[in-house]
């Protein structure tokens, strides 16, 4: 019992020591993971670096008080392309002791830079701190800091923060111009802003489509906009209209609207098109490939099976009440044909019916991979509308050995 | 007591110190950053949720990822932010901890429009499916896709959401218009718009649109009666457009907006005149943003703005979802070339590219130089990564000749693969000169002057022009996203010729 009790004894010393030790040594929680969980709230926390500190007593301990009233400016409105926008901050030792700034980060590389000659700032005196901003960007808004480090215990970051808004002399909205889903045989149209903030007079002077093998199926046209539709801070602006006429083949197509305009500064503006034209029927869904019209499965290990999901969609009023009847499979050995329920949609313009294409477990070896041997295995889905006729799904798949 | 016990305890002291000391010891910095000289993220990125106890509920806002599944860019990773692996990994480490999590994305997960962009979207939503995405709203190039494309998307998953927007019509009945999601002991009612100004830009029949006002005054009655502990509004949408939105709807204790700045707020805002929180997620996925409630009334609710930097390490259930996108895109183009992605070429207006061995048969110095550069070796780097990206427009576009790098589309003559177009792989003498094939024609023949003209030309695209056009041709590869670190004066040695 005696022996127990000291052996007791001696492991919680060790533990004990071990714990003190190993508490001492940590300093910020760093953690085997990056997250600081159970630390406990900070009730009396630094206060807040835009406020000046109290007083230090002189019997407190020397030590630097970095105070920054502004840690935060709004550049408003600044124009893209400008260089070397900068703001001056101010970072005042309200301390007993020199503060020292030991260095900086940014959270931009490439735009945004801190510069401050002073690294000493005596009790009582302010040090400057100049951030600059280049804009070169694509947003609309944009928000950098620069982290100035201080030997202030109680503060040992400031994070200064610059803001504002990106204007371009001349802003085209959309940037680029989709129609997504042009009717075989239709018209079909779209229209960009174009937004001139430092001119009143902005004109449409020319245009030039790019690809000249489909520039024949589109017409461009521009309206100015009157001035009371125009947003804050734009002074002028012009709508391009751009109607894509019947003509263009079935699947995806793309142009380029280069724009000539009125604008010295901005003479000329490109605009790319794109989009897809489709026919009466589409088929979507995963594997679905829309350009060349099958189901690319692949392959498929026997004992798994695959199945895959897709959405035969009718468009035209003829569709209503479309049915679709059983489907014809040229290798009904492994291939599963299922419908869902047809739904009606866009007052009857269009009949979307889910359909399933199953390769069931323990089917044959097969190979439809396509190729001379090995062709595109082939469903025939009947229907009841002569317009639609047979819908016709081709499936590239393999059924092959676990 | 005895020697043998006295040993024995000595051992027992030492053998308990020891193992104590070994587990508590943390981390050095060191091993943080895990090769030598990679920066270390805490130091570069700010520690996160310092001071944080267990939130009894964790919101993590998401948004405006704009196509980047993989840190913006995909050159220096120790430099960039986001990812789809890192948020995966992110957020896992929450959960682990314990966190009640509900991740909310305001949509925007792709940019641009095409065939790519189809299946960028159906995985990065199987990605935030994986991620246990609660809800996730949509964005404008989202809702530029055909809604067959969206369809397959949503159809796999039901956290999509939007009060204003229905897939071939408004009341498809494909998304519910808001949600009521229980975590953490409390109800969080979510609904998701897109703005007017946005809505505008969408040009496509196949999507049923309502104005976001009209659409939330039919939703909010309903979010009432759900009687929820919080209500969530995923706007997105302009600033503006946002503020007018939650003044008119108070109802909603915290708002998301869109298309602010590149980085999110470091600390939060609420919006002037409402009780309503303003969140602003940034853009490209580099940020989450993570609001922690608490039962605590001094510090009922806490914010962190979260850098998704290398602190978080790749999860290797998206490094298999970023094969197999991958993988997608090597099957379409192998069964029908580029064709099969939906790019068509385009004739360059310069004429045909030759390749940069035949400007060799002339310039072998200059040839010998590019030869020894990266430039050179670009197509390789791509067949090296994990996964292979050689079948990725958007990374092909740069590292081979004769595409349109900004635009990721081949030019007529330009690269199409390792197999045919050999001589085009690397970013070649054309990619900074234009093509060469007009040129090295005209060499061969005997017209001085066409010579005359085609030199002209062809030197002008390089160091005849001045230095601001000779970077912005750089910059159209070397651009902030991929290559964060680059200065014309210093990478120019590196390949003057």
């Amino acid at each position: 019992m005696k022996t127990f009790l000291t052996m007791t004894a001696v492991v919680a010393l060790g533990v004990a020591i071990t714990t003190a030790v190993s508490l001492a040594r940590m300093g910020t929680p760093m953690a085997l993971s990056p997250l600081s969980l159970d630390l406990p709230a900070e009730p009396d926390a630094a206060p807040p670096i835009s406020q000046p500190g109290p007083a230090i007593a002189a019997d407190a301990g020397a030590k630097p008080l970095a105070v920054a009233e502004e840690t935060e400016y709004d550049f408003g409105n600044l124009r893209n392309k400008t260089m070397d926008n900068r703001h001056t901050f101010q970072i005042r030792n309200d301390g007993a002791a020199p503060l020292k700034l030991t260095g900086s980060r940014v959270s931009c590389d490439k735009c945004t830079f801190v510069d401050f000659p002073q690294t000493v700032i005596q009790p009582g005196q302010t040090g400057e701190v100049v951030v600059r901003w280049n804009v070169d960007t694509f947003e609309d808004h944009f928000r950098q800091s620069a982290t100035i480090k201080t030997d202030d215990p109680d503060h040992e970051e400031i994070r200064l923060v610059i803001s504002g808004k990106v204007v371009r002399p001349l802003q085209a909205e959309p940037a680029n111009l989709v129609l997504s889903n042009v009717q075989v045989g239709k018209e079909a149209q779209g229209k960009v802003r174009l937004r001139a903030y430092f001119s009143d007079h902005l004109e449409v002077v020319g245009h030039t489509l790019t690809e000249a093998a489909t520039a024949q199926y589109f017409d461009v046209a521009s309206a100015p906009v009157h001035k009371d539709e125009l947003s804050p801070g734009v002074e002028s602006a012009v709508d391009v209209t751009v109607t894509v006429k019947p003509g263009l083949p079935v699947g995806s197509f793309s142009q380029t609207l280069e724009i000539e305009t009125s604008l010295a500064d901005e003479p000329k503006l490109s605009i790319p098109l794109s989009g897809n034209v489709s026919g009466a029927v589409t088929i979507a869904g995963k594997d679905w490939d829309r350009d060349y019209n099958y189901l690319a499965i692949g392959h498929v290990k026997q004992s798994e099976g695959a199945k895959r999901d897709l959405y035969i969609l009718a468009h035209g009023a003829e569709m209503k009440g479309l049915e679709f009847e059983p489907a014809e499979i040229d290798d009904p050995s492994a291939l599963k044909v299922t419908y869902g329920k047809p739904k009606e949609m866009k007052e009857g313009t269009l009949v979307r019916m889910p359909v399933t294409i199953e390769v069931p477990p323990q089917s044959p070896l097969v190979n439809h991979m396509g190729g001379k041997e090995a062709r595109l295995a082939q469903v025939v889905i009947p229907t009841n509308k002569s317009a639609l006729g047979r819908v016709q799904v081709r499936v590239k798949f393999a059924v092959i050995a676990d | 007591m005895k020697k043998p016990l006295r040993t024995l305890a000595v051992v027992c002291f030492a053998g308990v110190c020891l193992a104590g000391y070994e587990a508590a010891r943390p981390a050095p910095r060191a091993e943080r950053a895990s090769a030598p000289n990679r920066p270390d993220p805490v130091e570069q990125n700010g520690p996160i949720f310092e001071g944080w106890p267990k939130p009894k509920l964790a919101l993590v806002f998401t948004g405006e990822q704009l196509g980047y599944i993989e840190p913006c860019g995909c050159a220096g990773l120790e430099n960039q932010k986001g990812g789809l692996r890192r948020r995966a990994t992110f957020l896992k480490q929450l959960r682990k901890q314990g966190w009640p999590v509900v991740a909310l994305d305001n949509g925007g997960l792709i940019r641009r429009f095409g065939r790519q962009q189809e299946i960028k979207y159906r995985r990065t939503a199987e990605g935030l499916k994986l991620m246990g995405y609660k809800a996730v709203g949509f964005g404008t190039a989202d809702l530029k896709l055909p809604a067959g494309a969206l369809l397959s998307a949503v159809a796999e998953a039901d956290m999509f959401v939007s009060a204003n927007m229905g897939l071939f019509e408004l009341d498809s009945g494909d998304t519910p218009r808001f949600k009521v999601i229980e975590a953490g002991g409390m109800k969080i009612g979510v609904t998701a718009v897109i703005g007017d100004r946005f809505r505008k830009q969408v040009t496509n029949e196949e999507i049923g649109f309502m104005p976001a006002k009209e659409a939330l005054a039919q939703v909010v009655p309903d979010l009432k009666k759900a009687k929820c502990d919080l209500n969530v509004l995923l706007a997105h949408a302009t600033l503006e457009e946002t503020t007018a939105l939650a003044k008119q709807f108070p109802i909603f204790n915290i708002a998301v907006m869109a298309h602010g700045a590149d980085e999110p707020p470091h600390e939060p805002q609420k919006i002037a005149g409402t009780k309503t929180l303003l969140i602003e997620v940034g853009h490209k996925g580099m940020y989450a943003i993570v609001l922690g409630f608490f039962d605590d009334p001094r510090t009922p609710m806490r914010y962190q703005r979260v850098p998704l930097d290398h602190r978080f390490a790749d999860a290797p259930e998206i490094d298999e979802l970023m094969v197999a996108y991958q993988g997608e895109l090597k099957d379409l183009e192998d069964q029908n070339g580029w064709e099969g992605l939906g790019l068509k070429r385009a004739p360059h207006a310069g004429g045909k590219f030759s390749g940069s061995k035949s400007c060799a048969d002339c310039h072998d110095q200059e040839y010998a130089i590019w030869k020894k550069t990266p430039h050179a070796s670009a197509t390789d780097t791509l067949t090296h990564v994990k996964p292979p990206r050689q079948f990725d427009p958007e990374c092909i576009s740069c590292h081979v000749t004769g595409w349109e790098p900004e635009k990721f589309f081949p030019y007529e003559t330009g690269y199409d693969s390792l197999k045919k177009t050999p001589g085009l792989a690397g970013s070649g003498c054309e990619n900074c000169h234009g093509p060469g094939a007009a040129h090295v024609k005209a060499e061969e023949g005997s017209d001085k002057a066409l010579q005359k003209r085609l030199r002209e030309v062809l030197h002008q695209t390089a160091a005849g022009a001045g230095k601001e056009a000779q970077r912005e041709a750089c910059q159209r590869c070397h651009d902030v996203d991929n290559s964060l670190k680059f200065d014309f004066d210093t990478y120019w040695q590196k390949i003057a010729h």
